[in-house]
């Protein structure tokens, strides 16, 4: 009997030695492999140029939260790396995000639109070529584009199919390509060329099934080719050894750790280690920075939150006082902003206002004077005005329940939703049904599963949502994805858009104007919505989110600042992010 | 063999019975991979348009016409034959993929934790039957009771703030990220640094077990033959040792297969709160993505673990204790 229970305890030690012993392994040859490949990366560096070998530069960033990396760099499949766009394959045309979306030409030296808003001509840029040395030209450029009409699992910008926005794909010469689109539309370019990587002709045409296809070895344009080590730790990447702006690049060698949520992030943070990360840090001076000049954050002005009604609530009561410009305008006024600001993002944050529309921070040059001027009444924090306005448009309490009831007297009563887990949208609504609260409106902030949400949008079933206004790459695609599209109310298909069910005919034909609008028309249509939106207070504007862009100063410098904001500093999935590693500079 | 086979019956039925629940549950809860993923691609900045949404259906071969019943045979037909399916949100890796790094870490939390926590529970539970009645006795015996009685992430959440938060033990992961251990004993320190704390509750949480030698112990003190024992003049801790204590060990192997499946659910939850990599932050993971397939890979390993557990403890009483022996040959 003894020997029996001592033959239990030793298979438990065994079992459990065993599984220390097996990631044991895996990680000395982490390191090792680690080692070597710097020394392989020394000796490229050596050759390259006629320097003395030197430590390789090492960036680490913090991108994609995960379990343990997968060797994949197939930047079509499902969670396709934020490392493979931009680092590994570039794009054509580049927008920066953060000045008002301007072009920077990258893999192409020129696009010319056509007087017929509908013809593209891209110049290639020439001398430029895959990590395998093969010439990069109009064919991988045509081939990128034409490659998601036979495979429509990748054709996630929507340019074939059915309502496909091109036409035709053609190649001119060897260097030109042009594109022509289904429809006139002066936004061609912003919208054609985001997020549009460039893939090698002569590697994915014989790919069968691109959104599943293990893309093990990459070959790309970008800045790093070379997989000195991947394991489920950590991704390490060496330079493209033809990478056609390697005179600009400091970075030798790029580093991506594996972590799971923010709290593991925080963790590589305080190593020190990290260089550059996307992530909102909450008491940042304290859990990041802890005294360490060189840590730093930025997090700028992104996309607008706000409060959105569901104009096509069941609930009757909500209904009739969502649909009441001088409700609305008391319920923001009730909104104090500033204390979200100060508490739910830690002072973090830009203390401007959106516009009612909620036009993203590249988009704020369609902002209306009169517009913003009315908005300027209506977004203050005051409780006594935003009683009065209550009082005044009948919204009283009648039944003496402490709430007030809308002026035919039915009950309002309505959650406002936010993903729980959300931690500042969480404790923004808290801080927004706190002011309602107090003007007698009967508003409760609920952090709920994000399921549950998705599930309300095609119900309908809920009556607010604290929520963001997303981003576009201009201002007709903004409006038309917020709203303009009326096919979109009451379905799943709306993320990030919409989210109000609200639709107005006669707002819906200015938006399908913008197209084909004159400059001049341009602003009168701009002009018209934003004031539109503004009077009716279609939602509550709250503030704008961050960019989340932490950095650290200690072995690269030149980032893109609040002082010097020469781009989107943002990493995550922005186009900008290859920029911006360009123009990092290695502390010698 | 008719005590086996009644058993093996009865696992086969516990099997069907979770298997059944592992494919229903994820299902009924809000939202689908689709919607998730497509939050994740938002909340990381990037742009949504409908093309968008299209695609990633067709890509994640989602179909919601599908009745369930029918998917739920076809399910349990990949169960039986071995093929668990792909992760949706780890692809190309297949479920087993996704979780063995999960479950390495797992396993070697639960084994390090009830390897010590038998030690310490066994030892202390005969030390304070033999002392019973002393100050050490009560203290002991009702500490151990308390812990018992707090849940795992109480006590997991009571270590992190008070030694992982104030900087004393690391806040997460299994090994220092990015550091490179010079040697093997280097990395075995390292390991032994990030795990004590989840160790420690998992430790912490199974005290209870003392409660339970403790008892046994008590019952064969009172037995004849220690009376006996006692009375040849045989040295005190010999009759503690090798005569009550060795007895009294028996009833502890079959709660020794239960307290498996209590320790692993507490590990899960011990390793969110620790940020520890295994099965707990998988699995949290593939619930936010929906990952369906991952879900329910980890639930049936789980089960599948929970079941041999309980297996091989029923096979050890029947070895150990002839008393079960004879009653199957009897019946």
């Amino acid at each position: 009997m003894k020997k029996s229970i001592a033959l239990l305890l030793i298979l438990v030690l065994i079992i459990s030695t065993f599984a220390g012993c097996g990631t044991n392994d895996n990680n000395n040859a982490v390191n090792e492999n680690v080692n070597n490949s710097s020394n392989v990366n020394d000796s490229t560096e050596s050759s390259d140029n006629t320097d003395e070998p030197t430590e390789p530069r090492i960036l680490t960033v913090l991108l994609n939260s995960n379990d343990g990396w997968v060797r994949n760099f197939n930047p079509f499949a499902n969670g396709s790396y934020d490392f493979v766009n931009g680092f590994m394959h570039e794009h054509l045309v580049l927008f920066d995000t953060m000045n008002e979306n301007n072009e920077h030409m990258w893999l192409a030296e020129d696009v010319i639109s056509e007087p017929d808003n509908k013809t593209l001509i891209v110049k290639v840029r020439q001398g430029v070529k895959w990590s395998d040395g093969e010439e990069f030209n109009a064919e991988d450029v045509a081939f990128s584009y034409t490659y998601s009409k036979d495979h429509p699992t990748i054709d996630r910008t929507g340019d074939w199919g059915e309502n496909g926005k091109i036409e035709s794909v053609e190649v001119v010469d060897n260097f030109t390509v042009k594109i022509v689109m289904r429809d006139a539309n002066r936004f061609h370019r912003q919208d054609i060329f985001l997020q549009k990587m460039m893939v090698p002709e002569h590697i994915w045409s014989s790919v069968e099934d691109p959104a599943t296809y293990v893309y093990e070895n990459p070959v790309v344009t970008g800045a790093f080719s070379v997989v000195n080590n991947f394991t489920p730790e950590m991704v390490v990447l060496g330079r493209n050894p033809y990478y056609w702006k390697a005179d600009q690049l400091e970075v030798d060698e790029l580093r991506v750790p594996q972590f799971n949520g923010n709290d593991g992030a925080l963790s590589l943070l305080q190593s020190g280690q990290v260089d550059w990360a996307h992530i909102f840090i909450p008491n940042a001076e304290e859990t990041y920075v802890q005294g360490d000049s060189n840590r730093k954050f930025w997090y700028g002005m992104n996309d607008g939150v706000r409060v959105a009604f569901n104009y096509m609530t069941e609930n009757k009561g909500n209904l009739e006082a969502f649909n009441s410009p001088e409700f609305k305008k008391a319920f923001s006024m009730a909104v104090d902003r500033e204390g979200i600001i100060d508490s739910a993002v830690f002072g973090y944050l830009d203390r401007t206002v959106p516009p009612v529309t909620g036009l993203p921070s590249a988009l704020l040059g369609y902002t209306d004077d009169a517009a913003q001027a009315e908005h300027a009444k209506y977004t203050k924090y005051d409780l006594d005005a935003a009683k009065k306005m209550l009082t005044d448009a009948g919204f009283v309490d009648t039944d003496g329940d402490g709430w007030v009831e809308t002026p035919s007297g039915k009950t309002i009563e309505f959650d406002i939703l936010s993903p729980a887990g959300w931690s500042d949208w969480n404790d923004g609504a808290a801080i927004v049904a706190e002011g309602l609260r107090e003007i007698g409106i009967n508003g409760t902030a609920n952090a709920v599963d994000l399921g549950i949400i998705i599930e309300s949008w095609e119900s309908g079933a809920h009556d607010a949502l604290y929520t963001a206004n997303g981003q576009s790459s201009n201002i007709w695609k903004f409006y038309f994805d917020t709203i303009g599209d009326a096919s979109r109310v009451k379905t799943p298909t709306w993320w990030s858009v919409t989210q109000t069910n609200y639709v107005n005919e006669e707002i819906n034909e200015l938006i399908a104007k913008m197209p084909n609008a004159s400059d001049a028309e341009l602003i009168e249509i701009t002009s018209t919505i934003e004031q539109f939106f503004t009077e009716n207070m279609i939602n509550i504007p709250i503030l704008y989110n961050g960019n989340w862009f932490v950095y650290n100063d200690s072995r690269f410098t030149n980032w893109s600042t609040a002082e010097n904001p020469y781009c989107q500093p943002a990493l995550s999935v922005h186009d900008m992010k290859v920029y911006h590693l360009l123009n990092l500079k290695a502390v010698k | 063999m008719k005590y086996i086979s009644k058993r093996l019956g009865f696992y086969l039925i516990a099997f069907i019975a979770a298997i059944t629940l592992n494919f229903f549950l994820p299902r009924l809860m809000p939202g689908d991979p689709v919607q998730m993923y497509l939050a994740e691609l938002y909340e990381s900045g990037g742009r949504i348009d409908e093309a968008t949404i299209r695609a990633v259906e067709e890509l994640f071969g989602f179909n919601t016409n599908e009745p369930l019943i029918v998917s739920y045979f076809k399910y349990v037909k990949n169960i039986f034959t071995g093929n668990w399916g792909y992760s949706f949100a780890n692809y190309p890796q297949t479920v087993l993929q996704a979780m063995s790094r999960g479950l390495k870490w797992t396993l070697f939390l639960m084994g390090s934790g009830l390897t010590i926590s038998f030690a310490i529970n066994t030892f202390l539970g005969i030390l304070v039957a033999w002392k019973r009645g002393t100050k050490f006795d009560t203290i002991v015996t009702v500490g151990g009771q308390v812990m018992a009685n707090i849940p795992a992430v109480i006590i997991a959440i009571f270590l992190s703030y008070s030694l992982a938060h104030t900087g004393i033990f690391p806040r997460g992961y299994a090994v220092t990220p990015l550091m490179v251990h010079a040697n093997a004993f280097e990395y075995v320190k390292d390991v032994a640094y990030h795990a004590f704390l989840p160790v420690m509750s998992i430790v912490l949480m199974s005290l209870g077990g003392i409660m339970g030698m403790r008892a046994n112990m008590i019952n064969q003190l009172g037995e004849d033959y220690i009376v006996m024992g006692t009375a040849k003049g045989i040295p005190d801790r010999k009759i503690m040792l090798a005569y009550s204590a060795r007895n009294a060990l028996l009833p502890v192997v079959t709660t020794f297969a239960m307290q498996i499946g209590f320790i692993l659910g507490g590990s899960l939850i011990i390793e969110l709160v620790f940020n520890y990599p295994g099965l707990g932050k998988v699995m949290l993971g593939a619930i936010n993505g929906r990952d369906y397939p991952l879900m329910q890979g980890i639930l049936l390993m789980s089960t599948i673990i929970m079941l041999s557990a309980n297996f091989v403890a029923d096979l050890a009483v029947l070895f150990l204790d002839p008393r079960i022996r004879t009653e199957g040959k009897r019946g």
